[in-house]
């Protein structure tokens, strides 16, 4: 097998192994813990490997100084990146063990040379892994022990905040930022020195042209001071465009545009005289990540020397990428910084957890030698972090029916209905602000200083790396023509960035929707539909396997039975290349969308843990379906006004569908060989939003082409 | 008789700085500590900062400190503390949540455990499906754990001696 990109960049057995002299291993990983259960994942696949019990293995929490450098924690990429590393690691450490015919691992130790590539060519077991053993970290969650980064610091007892230099119980002071009124806005420079003089003693101001906070000893005093310099100083607002409905105007509001050819693949047959066009146009709105815990950092410089060095605590999703932009934006060398990951709340892409981190670094500089601790507020968790970016996507095709050969029952199969043309555009600002990828740092406040780093416009990741808004714009299904064009908007005030399956949320939305429109209109079954189009043999088995589970044919008759019932179906293969995963929703349509149940088959490949991959499924689709019902972002002339739960509602627990996860082998269909893991944390985002909306087609007749799928575009779409 | 600077926390006595703190939640956390109440919104509005207030589930970070005075307030870490009417309960949701996997980042976790524990300390003889969601709809989870949670809960129900009405399950 190719050595995955972690272990190119990584070769050496000393950066992912340290051999114990009581025989355990620990296990380095650059890959953060985001709520996902990954350190567990990589910790079985390690215990398997070594043929050690699991007891004997252990994780250490990623940090810039031992850890090895994997990047992002993103994509769905965790497993394949740090697991088959690891995998290969632990090979080799378990051949060298035999060879050397040692006891334990800790008689290895002795052996082996510390700067010892990792032998590729080792093979690695061929037996399914597929533990069952439940995550430690469990048992902490539910004793409220403090394991997050939130509880850093915070608890009486201070000494687990340790500096680079080993000085422990290091003064800690609570910081606060001051935001001015807007998204974007300027300090009224003049107004600074009186508003300092209105603040109490203990409280000390700082301030880079327009980045303004303050540090104390309480959060108390904190908060109290940034309010107090909040309402007495004045801004410069930059009016933001007038929005409705989540951003449904931005694509003519925005000042500018890329449009490319995204792909293009075979020709365009000559149509028919009876060939069909269709056209439909799909929105999903900005979106908010909406963790439950506000971002929080915790930082310390040495002293208040050009050289010295720099301690960052954070649940950002790439240490090093988060060193790179901050030696970038204090111009220091990146070696003087230590990022220490801790977790934080589940994660879910680009959130807050970068720029807090910025904010601590920013000022505990102006007091050397104390720990500066910021916990972002609810409000500016919401204003501050990236938004996931409104898209548009335009489908049109041509179908061909070829009805001089085509009795009945093959129409039903779908076979002689010809996809001639499929055309799919795409409309979106970029999905990644992402740190670590340009010249200039990635936070937000960074751009607020007297230096006025630039501000970054957002990118689309390139093909390669699973695309941004062009994810999942390919379809899976066979047609003789197809073209992608994907139009980034350009010279909008918003910072968007990756949020979980970034483009595939609303390209496989607009896909399998308009997948259902042409079925139902050449009055085809959609799952035969879209077997009739598809090639890939292990999409094929997703799909009836999950129409066998849910028995399609004879409950999508039943389920109308019920007023206001009714059963959709998607699928979508994952970035193209990633998990296949079909879902069936079925819902019950009243004055708004209630779904009550989620069938989701997925094929990820190799399982590795099989609860933690059906958490994983599980909790995806019950976060898309969010997504679908309820979410949307919005603003004002000024600012985002989507600061609460009551402004920005989320799916609750009298709301939340029965979710049944079945996981596919993760062997050859010849049993034989294990197909490689595909990740599965992303895989139901797209899929769920669309069985859904299919499901409301199906139960009352109304195509909504708009997400979300609220009472007020429920009523929209039966309108229109 | 507990004195104004006193609050009666996890069945203990404890000493706290009047007016030192914006809120109980500031209090409980950066005073005494306690930090399995977590931060959410500082709005009452998702749940992650409950604690038992005299039996009851409520939330805390808008409440002043001050408020405590005089009730029994409870917090995740009173596990230890047998003699607390909670406990049992308490313990028995620890356990089940553990053992459904009802957690994935884990954050909301404790303000589910405190609001669970409440229902269960204060149901009589039988639950049914929409009480439990019900008693859990002011608690907001973003990782989509609820079905485990609710799975657990009941579970935790059923070995604490109550009854689970199933002709009420909502879809």
């Amino acid at each position: 097998m190719t050595p995955s990109v972690s272990l190119k960049t990584n070769p050496l057995l000393g950066q992912w192994l340290r051999f114990e002299s009581n025989g355990t291993v620990t296990v380095f990983t650059g890959k953060a813990e985001l709520g996902q259960g990954i350190l567990h994942a990589l910790k079985l696949i390690a215990a398997h490997e070594l043929e050690l019990p699991v007891s004997k293995v252990q994780t250490e929490a990623a940090n810039t100084k031992h850890s090895p450098d994997e990047g992002m924690t993103s994509g769905s990429l965790s497993v394949q990146d740090s697991g088959l590393a690891i995998r290969q690691a632990c090979a080799h450490a378990a051949k060298l063990l035999k060879a050397n015919a040692c006891l334990s691992y800790a008689e290895l130790l002795t052996h082996i040379d510390p700067l010892l590539p990792i032998d590729v060519t080792v093979s690695t077991k061929s037996t399914a892994l597929n533990r069952i053993d439940a995550r430690e970290d469990l048992e902490a969650l539910v004793r409220g022990e403090p394991i997050f980064l939130h509880d850093l610091g915070i608890n009486v007892d201070l000494t687990p905040i340790k500096n680079n230099w080993g000085q422990s119980n290091i003064n800690l002071l609570h910081g606060r930022m001051v935001r001015g009124p807007g998204l974007r806005c300027t300090l009224q420079v003049d107004g600074w020195l009186e508003a300092l003089v209105a603040l109490q003693e203990g409280v000390q101001a700082f301030r880079d042209g327009s980045l303004v906070g303050v540090v104390a000893g309480t959060e108390e005093l904190t908060e109290k001071a940034a309010s107090k310099l909040q309402r007495l100083l004045k801004w410069d607002v930059e009016s933001l465009p007038v929005c409705r409905e989540g951003g449904i105007d931005l694509f003519e509001l925005a000042p500018a545009m890329d449009s490319q050819v995204f792909h293009e693949t075979g020709q365009a047959m000559e149509a028919g005289k009876d060939a069909k066009v269709y056209e439909a146009v799909y929105f999903r709105p900005a979106l908010h990540h909406g963790s439950m815990g506000p971002s929080v950092a915790l930082a310390v410089w040495e002293s208040d020397q050009a050289s010295s060095g720099l301690k960052v605590w954070s649940h950002t999703q790439g240490i090093f990428p988060l060193r790179k932009d901050l030696a970038l934006a204090f111009g220091v060398d990146a070696q003087q910084i230590e990022v220490q990951h801790m977790r934080g709340a589940g994660c879910y892409g680009h959130n807050g957890a970068d720029d807090v981190a910025y904010d601590a670094a920013w000022l505990a500089k102006h007091v050397p030698g104390q720990c500066v601790r910021v916990q972002w507020t609810r409000e500016e968790e919401m204003q501050q972090s990236p938004l996931a970016p409104a898209m548009r996507v335009k489908l049109q095709a041509t179908v061909q029916a070829n009805t001089e050969t085509t009795k009945f029952d093959s129409r039903q199969d779908g076979l002689d209905i010809e996809l001639l043309t499929w055309q799919h555009d795409v409309w979106s600002q970029g999905h990644s602000t992402r740190p670590g990828r340009a010249a200039t740092p990635a936070f937000k406040d960074s751009w607020q200083t007297e230096k006025k780093f630039p501000v970054l416009e957002p990118i689309n990741v390139a093909a390669a790396a699973g695309a941004g808004a062009e994810r999942n714009a390919v379809p899976p299904y066979i047609s003789s023509h197809v073209k992608v064009n994907a139009h980034r908007l350009l010279g909008l005030s918003f910072r968007t960035s990756a949020m979980r399956g970034l483009g595939a949320h609303a390209n496989v939305f607009a896909c399998e929707s308009f997948m259902d429109e042409i079925a139902h209109d050449q009055g085809l079954d959609p799952v035969a539909f879209r077997l009739s189009k598809l090639e890939d043999l292990r999409a094929i088995a997703v799909i009836k396997t999950l129409s066998d589970q849910v028995n399609w044919l004879e409950r999508r008759q039943s389920v109308l039975q019920k007023e206001g019932w009714g059963l959709g179906i998607a699928y979508a293969r994952y970035k193209s290349k990633g998990a296949y995963c079909a879902v069936v929703a079925e819902v019950e349509v009243t004055h708004q969308v209630n779904v009550r149940s989620l069938w989701v088959v997925a094929d990820i490949g190799e399982i590795i843990h099989a609860d933690g991959a059906i958490s994983q499924l599980e909790g995806g689709a019950i976060q898309s379906t969010s997504w679908a019902l309820k979410e949307q972002a919005h603003w004002d002339a000024e600012n985002i006004t989507s600061t609460h739960w009551d402004a920005y509602p989320i799916l609750r627990f009298s709301e939340v569908p029965e979710v049944m996860v079945h996981l596919m082998p993760g062997n050859s269909q010849n049993g034989e060989t294990l197909n490689p893991p595909l990740g599965a944390g992303e895989a139901t985002q797209g899929p769920t939003s669309a069985a859904i909306a299919n499901a409301v087609f199906h139960a009352v007749g109304v195509r909504v082409r708009q997400m979300p799928l609220s009472p007020d575009n429920l009523a929209k779409a039966a309108l229109a | 008789m507990l004195k104004s600077n006193q609050l009666n926390v996890n069945g203990q006595v404890v000493t706290f700085k009047p007016g030192a703190d914006s809120t109980a939640f500031q209090t409980i956390r950066n005073q005494l500590g306690l930090t399995a109440s977590r931060y959410g919104c500082g709005q009452e509005q998702c749940g992650a900062c409950h604690v038992l207030i005299d039996g009851q589930s409520k939330p805390i970070c808008q409440l002043p400190a001050d408020a405590l005075v005089g009730h029994s307030v409870v917090t995740l870490e009173s596990g230890q503390n047998k003699g607390l009417p909670s406990t049992s309960y308490l313990t028995a949701l620890q356990l089940s949540f553990s053992a459904e996997h009802a957690a994935q980042c884990g954050y909301c976790t404790s303000g589910l455990l405190i609001s669970a524990t409440a229902l269960l300390m204060n149901a009589s003889g039988t639950l049914s499906d929409l009480q439990i969601r019900a008693a859990l709809d002011p608690h907001l989870c973003r990782c989509g754990s609820h079905n485990r949670v609710l799975k657990a809960v009941r579970k935790a129900a059923l070995q604490c001696g109550l009854k689970i009405d199933d002709s009420e399950v909502s879809a």
